[in-house]
């Protein structure tokens, strides 16, 4: 009963911390998403320039600091844009062919699919992100979550590019040791890599099938469809994964797998509390005209200011509490 | 005068032409046959950029048996294929595009309903203003 009453007031000091974060951030909304972009460029172009930072010019600090500040101001498309670019640059310094190859890929990307969803873009950026950051499995998750069927191929795209540079990366020494006119070669053992990756393949079919997966159960009309579809697209997530490792071999760390989907199962209810069942509705500022007049309208949404209904819910529950540690204690 | 109730409804649709309205409105703007027509064309283009990038890797990738079996190959047989391969690659992405943009279509005339329907209110209520004035 004790350990019910504490869960009950934990959940109350969450949600009015959401809440104060809601009123927060529709308030400085303005300020608060370049910042945020910025953010996110800068872990991404670290992250890109530290793993496969080949060409010193771009690993500078001025210029990963002036590329992150456009990206704060620029639509969020074009972190995408730097960081392939810039990714780009560095496998030209490694390998001419590697950046061809790499190049074509973007390019295909680019060209067949994102015509049909600029806005799942991000997602492409995020999965190598999440790679490195050894929780691979949240993506499914959380894009089966805020996204469409659509979005299992930005993800599987962000699977490819992840595995594509890793392979390069991985066989520098092989290539080093083709001749300086075998870029015929190269460009051969690179293409035979990509197609021959198991473990690339089973990703993107395990990743496709648990995103497709979260995304119809969620949409179900039952209750706690989020968190079913959460727990059933991770085990199904896992499951394939540990049967492509059966069957192809592809040296799946099953400790890593496991606790990974045990985070990104985590992680993906924390960001469905915090941002994905959260209104942040935001304070919006238009310009229109009429005959006579020009207006500058700042239109703040009612909801930021609902304080009073958190008290409500802080009296009630210590009520049953009080009486049962009086209870206690005359015991 | 300001007329709060015009200026509340010019707000909200500003608001919606700002946000998520503003590539609706795009999209209305269009008949439904000339924007659909005009994203398949876009489509058959970027299929055909991207099979030219395909089929250039393809030759690069086995250049030197290529090379080697230039003379002795069946060139019409090999054109033949790979215009065939084409047509079917390119007819698939077209097809599919038709299916995506005539949904979008749809979703967006859908959506913008209410948006059209806040300018009859809004032609409406400067119609009484003026009346009122006049």
């Amino acid at each position: 009963m004790k350990g019910k009453v504490r869960e009950e007031i934990i959940m109350t000091t969450l949600l009015v911390f959401r809440e104060q974060l809601k009123n927060f951030y529709s308030k400085y909304e303005l300020y608060l998403t370049p910042v945020f972009k910025f953010l996110l460029a800068l872990v991404t172009l670290v992250m890109i320039n530290s793993s496969i930072g080949y060409m010193s010019e771009l690993k500078k600090i001025a210029v990963v600091l002036v590329l992150a500040l456009m990206c704060s101001v620029m639509p969020m498309n074009f972190i995408v844009f730097v960081a392939a670019a810039v990714t780009l640059g560095h496998l030209y310094k490694f390998s001419m062919e590697c950046a061809l190859i790499a190049l074509v890929v973007f390019l295909l990307l680019f060209i067949l699919y994102f015509r049909f969803s600029s806005h799942d873009t991000v997602a492409v950026l995020l999965t190598p992100l999440c790679f490195i950051l050894k929780i691979p499995y949240v993506m499914p998750i959380v894009m089966g979550l805020v996204g469409t069927p659509f979005s299992a191929v930005s993800v599987a795209s962000g699977v490819i590019v992840y595995y594509m540079v890793g392979y390069m990366i991985g066989s520098a020494s092989v290539l080093n040791t083709f001749e300086d006119d075998g870029a015929l070669e190269k460009f051969r053992y690179i293409i035979d890599g990509l197609i021959g990756n198991k473990e690339m393949f089973v990703m993107i079919v395990a990743f496709a099938a648990a995103l497709i997966v979260v995304y119809f159960i969620r949409r179900l009309s039952v209750d706690y469809a989020w968190t079913i579809a959460m727990v059933t697209g991770a085990l199904l997530d896992v499951m394939i994964l540990l049967f492509g490792d059966l069957m192809y071999n592809t040296n799946l760390s099953i400790i890593g797998l496991i606790v990974g989907s045990i985070v990104s199962v985590l992680l993906a209810k924390i960001l469905e509390f915090f941002v994905f069942n959260v209104d942040y509705s935001r304070t919006e500022y238009v310009q229109f005209e009429d005959d006579e007049y020009y207006y500058y309208v700042k239109a703040v949404p009612k909801n930021a200011v609902s304080a009073p209904q958190k008290r409500v819910k802080t009296i009630r529950v210590p009520e049953k509490a009080v009486g049962q540690q009086k209870r206690d204690g005359s015991k | 005068m300001l007329n709060e109730e015009r200026i509340k409804l010019m707000t909200k649709m500003a608001c919606y032409e700002a946000d998520e309205g503003r590539k609706n409105v795009a999209i209305g703007s269009y008949f439904r046959g000339d924007y659909i027509g005009l994203q398949v064309i876009k489509s058959i283009i970027s299929a055909t950029i991207a099979y030219v990038i395909i089929f250039v890797m393809y030759i690069f990738y086995d250049f030197e048996v290529f090379m080697a079996d230039i003379y002795k190959m069946d060139l019409l047989q090999f054109a033949k294929s790979a215009i065939i391969n084409y047509l079917i690659f390119m007819a698939i992405y077209a097809a599919f595009s038709y299916g995506v943009f005539t949904y979008r279509y749809t979703k967006a005339k859908k959506s913008l309903k209410t948006y059209y329907n806040n300018l009859k209110k809004l032609a409406y209520l400067y119609d009484r203003e003026t009346k009122k004035q006049g």
